[in-house]
């Protein structure tokens, strides 16, 4: 499972990185999302997804579902 | 002919339901409580009957209230509505429409996030979020920790009983934001007053235009005052990288300062009653110190302190979003004490607790104006209650619940004025 993020639409809220820290940081100097991880690992899939779902900005998408 | 029967049958269904909904007599905003912790009981009634009611808004003028926790979260999603031309349920309309048309005309109001929509808003939101992300504030967790430290030290000084409210909530959450500001702690009063004045639905509108001419002139002179001499803060580096108006750093500044120390004083004093209430829930966190992030997220979808909604949001062209068909210029409130006690979100969602996993509510908002200020209020909160819990195991309330005043009603905030505590001297 891949992530990706759409930077023109998030809005740094952070929420992404509250919720799965392992597969999302924000950028320091725009608080912009960075998508850490080029795959997300497999004990993370839960938590990236509550991440997907739960973005104020619809910025995350999921791809590459395996 | 089965095909079709389904089909339009379930669209017959929406129709009439849509139908209903429309038909049906407008509501005024339920403010009355049984219970000083649960929302009023007629929100939940409405609920039950459907996602959305119609609201009379206070100047008369029929809009929307939604109450359907998927419903809210897809309509502060959805960019065909703006923020544009705030009414609000309650309040005296001539006050909130004239105190409007004041801040629309002012310059600083260009950098009001929650009154903007984009591109304006996406640009200057932008230039502050590296501020507020979950790293800049835990960086900022030592920070935070002496401003608890002072307050609980000056607790101490004091000697029980103290007002929870003035002794310690106001003054924390004021002067983390003066830390994020790079304003001096003794620069409270300077925005704790307009605020006050700004949020209380006592004050006339004349009271109102002179904060509002208060409010802005301070934060003009924290401006001029970090050009002179630039710090290590927002504001001075807005400044510096020059990508933003004067008017719209003053503007954001004027909106940093108001939402971010009145909330979550309320916030923090209507936790801790929350918890000494009911001792075992104090108890257990006392136990665990561990289970206090969770019990903030949880803490927030139980009190939905902001009782009042969303601010007020316009259709810009007619939408369908199912269960809400709204025609362009109608108006449109979340009601975030109802959404976040939506059954079909939240598994018993009026018992309070405080090991569920309560991510997703509402209480910060969502959609693009979703709170910027979320991690470091969430941060505050932590950092307060865990430092009450070490200093004072033993903390209390000094007065019967009875006597603990409560406000809400027409404020758009819903907690205590006062919480008196007390603890045995060591
Ligand atoms: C527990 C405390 C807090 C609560 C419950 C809270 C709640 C909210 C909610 C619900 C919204 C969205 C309103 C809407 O969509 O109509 C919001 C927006 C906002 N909050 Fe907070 N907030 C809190 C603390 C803070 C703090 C500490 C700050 C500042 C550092 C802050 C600054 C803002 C700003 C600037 C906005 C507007 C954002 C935008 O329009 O893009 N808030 N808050
Ligand atoms: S939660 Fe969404 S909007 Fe917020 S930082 Fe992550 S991707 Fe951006």
């Amino acid at each position: 499972m891949k992530v990706v993020a759409d930077l023109d639409v998030c809005i740094g809220a952070g929420v992404c990185v509250l919720t799965a820290p392992k597969v999302f940081d924000q950028g320091a100097d725009d608080g912009l999302v960075r998508v850490i991880v080029e795959t997300v690992p497999s004990g993370e899939e839960r938590l990236a997804r509550e991440a997907v779902d739960l973005c104020p900005s619809g910025a995350l998408e999921i791809v590459d579902e395996d | 002919m089965v095909a079709w029967s389904g089909c339009a049958a379930t669209e017959l269904k929406r129709i009439n339901f849509c139908y209903r909904r429309a038909m049906a007599e407008p509501v005024e905003l339920p403010t009355e409580r049984l219970a000083p912790l649960d929302p009023p009981p007629a929100l939940r009634r409405l609920r039950e009957e459907g996602p959305v009611c119609r609201l009379r808004f206070s100047d008369g003028q029929i809009g929307w209230l939604v109450l359907g926790y998927s419903l809210g979260r897809a309509l502060l999603v959805d960019s065909r509505f703006s923020v544009g031309e705030i009414v609000q349920p309650l309040g005296d309309p001539e006050v909130v429409a004239e105190i409007d048309r004041i801040e629309r005309s002012m310059p600083e109001h260009k950098g009001v996030l929650i009154a903007l929509d984009p591109p304006q808003h996406t640009r200057i939101r932008r230039s502050a979020a590296s501020y507020f992300t979950v790293r800049a504030v835990a960086e900022r967790e030592e920070a935070i920790e002496r401003i608890v430290a002072g307050r609980l030290d000056a607790m101490e000084e004091a000697g029980a009983p103290v007002d929870l409210m003035t002794a310690f909530a106001l003054p924390l959450s004021s002067f983390s934001i003066c830390e994020v500001l790079g304003v001096p702690h003794a620069d409270r009063e300077r925005f704790e007053r307009p605020s006050a004045v700004l949020v209380d639905p006592g004050a006339d509108a004349d009271a109102k235009r002179a904060a509002l001419v208060d409010f802005a002139d301070y934060c003009r002179e924290v401006v001029a005052r970090k050009r002179e001499a630039p710090g290590e803060d927002l504001l001075s580096d807005l400044i510096v990288a020059d990508e933003l108006g004067e008017d719209e750093i003053v503007g954001l500044a004027r909106q940093l300062f108001e939402a971010g120390h009145e909330t979550t004083a309320t916030m923090l004093t209507l936790s801790v009653f929350t918890l000494l209430s009911e001792r075992s829930r104090w108890d257990a966190l006392r136990a665990d110190p561990e289970a206090i992030g969770a019990a903030v997220e949880e803490l927030m979808r139980y009190l939905s302190i902001l009782q009042m909604g969303t601010f007020s949001r316009t259709a810009t062209e007619d939408v369908d979003l199912g269960d809400l068909v709204v025609e362009q210029g109608e108006k449109v409130v979340v009601s975030i004490p109802s959404v976040n006690r939506d059954p079909e979100k939240f598994a018993d969602p009026d018992v309070l607790d405080l090991g569920r996993n309560a991510a997703g509510h509402l209480g910060f908002g969502h959609g693009k104006h979703m709170c910027i200020g979320q991690h470091l209020a969430r941060w505050e909160l932590k950092v307060a209650i865990r430092g009450l819990l070490e200093r004072f195991p033993d903390l209390d309330l000094a007065v019967p619940v009875e006597e603990i005043p409560f406000f809400g009603g027409e404020h758009l905030l819903y907690g205590v004025e006062k919480l008196p505590v007390k603890w045995q001297a060591r």
